[in-house]
């Protein structure tokens, strides 16, 4: 039986992947589980059309049941500038961020609350991280493990 | 159909540059970044007369070699060519030795270059260097204030920053203008990260600017993995990636156009199914361009009806409902349901994309179809299929804010995701017809 550890998990734009990868590792080093969204490889980009829809309709109903998940307490979307515009974040992430935010998850944003959405965000609890994620960090400790003072009771 | 078939004469590969590479940490998703650069390549290559690589691309970056290199028996067809501003290929990397520092890769790249199989070199009139030092204090007289770079971030830009800014080019002298020799002037030893990637972005953008003028080129657009963080400009429209990718899936062209040689691949020049791609792909842009005209045209005259699309989870007596409603009493268009349109091998994701291009609002049906409750919790109370928040989420994303162009329908006793600007909030408890007034006005509104 496989123990029961919360998790966060990333969001973001594919053309953030490198950045999605680095924080992923930053926070394995952490002792913090994160989820990533799965990367396609040379046999999936070449799958017939059916077959290719068949995948990503999996994939994506995969990722929001990730979200979902009690095991998940964050979702981090990963919001570096695009195409000119800071903290860019698209409608794909914007609706991971509702799923998360109908499921009570906390909300963190890697950079800034895009001007875009910032009266939602802001409303929703949504956590600017100004690409330090420290704070994450911070928080994921004090939802996620039990103050050593208290174990020694026992 | 020559309209429909007409194409860049050249194509410019921005993205074998290696700080572009760095801006998307590229090391660290190597194979994603290998086979998109590649994909992009290739389609480059169908697509343009010429294909024109950056010479210092092809020195400084290893990605940009291997793959260059899969079409080395066909560097004499004068289709793909190395471009620099230089006379020649020496003169190149002897300009290149003097703007690097020596314990610098760049130099090591330069220093130490393999001259055997390189594709031929493409002199241009013009210098990188000198359009980006231009564009770079030209910034100091534009709208957007130079200290822009640090909005949004908890970053204080020092006071003198404008003066450091301009002073930059001056201290640069021969070194190349590249962010590692860039960030110390301006941002002295606090280097914020995001600060360090929109400067990247703004030396980018000039530097392929100063190519796709000089050389009338468009780019590859549309990318996955390799997208910008910048614009990326581009002389006419830039030759879109995924649509490709969509239609050769569809014309089941993909495996081929991957797996062929690099020598081989321009006889698909003439393959019926990259011809039938094209014309899908044009088609496709004229299309998004027709809309366009076809809704400037209306407003001159007759307003136009908005075009619908409905998000529901299982209600499916409330969806027929709001269905007949808005072609029946309101005389809209037929409503777009995403699981009556035909798939022709789109993803779900793919259909929003193409759904939001096309219609005017979207109207979600927020119905209680699932059970489930906090993990810390016993309680378990009636909720809206997830799928559904997901659309509301992307709908409002996409359409932006206050734009009233999302109309959600709510039944029942289910929580809501909180007032999101731009939605407009309907109860529909006792039926669409009676809360068709309600829907009319808010229509009438767009």
């Amino acid at each position: 039986m496989t123990a029961f550890q919360h998790r966060i998990v990333l969001c973001g734009s594919m053309s953030f992947f490198g950045d999605i990868i680095a924080i992923q590792r930053d926070l394995g080093k952490h002792g913090i589980p994160a989820i990533v969204p799965e990367a396609e490889d040379e046999y999936i980009a070449a799958l017939s059309e059916e077959n290719f829809a068949e995948f990503k309709r999996r994939v994506s109903f995969r990722y929001l049941k990730k979200i979902r998940s009690p095991e998940t307490i964050a979702i981090l979307a990963v919001n570096r500038d695009k195409h000119g515009i800071h903290d860019y974040i698209g409608p794909n992430t914007f609706g991971e961020i509702a799923v998360a935010f109908a499921q009570r998850k906390k909300i963190f944003l890697l950079q800034g609350i895009p001007v875009d959405y910032e009266d939602e965000l802001r409303a929703w609890g949504a956590v600017a991280l100004d690409g330090n994620i420290e704070n994450l960090l911070r928080r994921y400790r004090a939802a996620a493990f039990v103050d050593a003072r208290q174990l020694r009771l026992f | 159909m020559a309209l429909l078939l007409n194409s860049p004469a050249r194509v410019f590969l921005h993205y074998f540059d290696t700080h572009f590479l760095e801006l998307k940490l590229s090391r660290l998703h190597d194979r994603e970044v290998r086979r998109e650069a590649r994909g992009a390549t290739r389609l480059a290559m169908l697509y343009g007369d010429e294909v024109l690589v950056p010479a210092a691309s092809y020195f400084e970056s290893g990605i940009c070699r291997a793959i260059v290199s899969e079409f080395e028996t066909i560097f004499d067809t004068g289709v793909l060519w190395l471009v620099g501003g230089a006379a020649n290929l020496e003169e190149f990397v002897y300009r290149k030795l003097r703007q690097y520092d020596k314990e610098s890769t760049q130099y090591q790249s330069y220093s130490g270059a393999d001259w055997t199989s390189v594709p031929p070199f493409r002199s241009r009139l013009g210098s990188a260097t000198m359009d980006i030092r231009r564009a770079w204090i030209g910034r100091l007289d534009s709208a957007e204030p130079v200290t822009s770079i640090a909005s949004n971030t908890f970053y204080a830009v020092p006071e003198d920053f404008e003066r450091r800014w301009e002073r930059v080019p001056e201290e640069l002298g021969e070194r190349a203008f590249i962010v590692p020799y860039i960030a110390p002037m301006l941002l002295g030893e606090d280097r914020h990260p995001t600060l360090l990637n929109r400067l990247r972005g703004i030396v980018n953008e000039e530097y392929f600017r100063s190519y796709t003028e000089e050389l009338d080129a468009a780019t590859v657009g549309e990318l996955v993995y390799l997208e910008s963080p910048h614009v990326v400009p581009s002389q006419g429209p830039p030759i879109p990636y995924r649509r490709f990718l969509q239609a050769a899936r569809e014309e089941r062209f993909l495996r081929d156009f991957l797996a062929i040689p690099g020598r081989d691949l321009l006889s698909l020049k003439e393959d019926e199914r990259w011809v039938r791609c094209r014309i899908s792909i044009q088609q496709s842009h004229l299309n998004r361009e027709g809309i366009a005209v076809e809704k400037k045209e209306s407003g001159m005259g007759q307003v136009p009806k908005p075009r619908c699309f409905i998000a529901h989870g299982h209600d499916d007596a409330l969806k027929f409902e709001l269905k007949d409603f808005l072609q029946n009493s309101l005389s809209l268009p037929e409503p777009i349901i995403l699981e009556q349109k035909a798939n022709r091998g789109r993803t779900i994701i793919e259909k929003f994309e193409e759904c939001v291009r096309d219609i005017d609002v979207a109207f979600v049906l927020l119905t209680p179809d699932d059970l489930g409750g906090a993990a810390s919790s016993d309680e378990v109370r009636e909720r809206a299929r997830q799928n559904v928040i997901f659309e509301l989420g992307y709908f409002a994303g996409a359409f932006g804010r206050k734009s009233g162009r999302v109309i959600l329908l709510h039944r029942g006793e289910l929580e809501v995701p909180s007032d999101m600007a731009g939605v407009i909030y309907i109860d529909v408890n006792n039926g669409v017809k009676a809360a068709g007034e309600d829907i009319r006005r808010e229509l009438e509104e767009l």
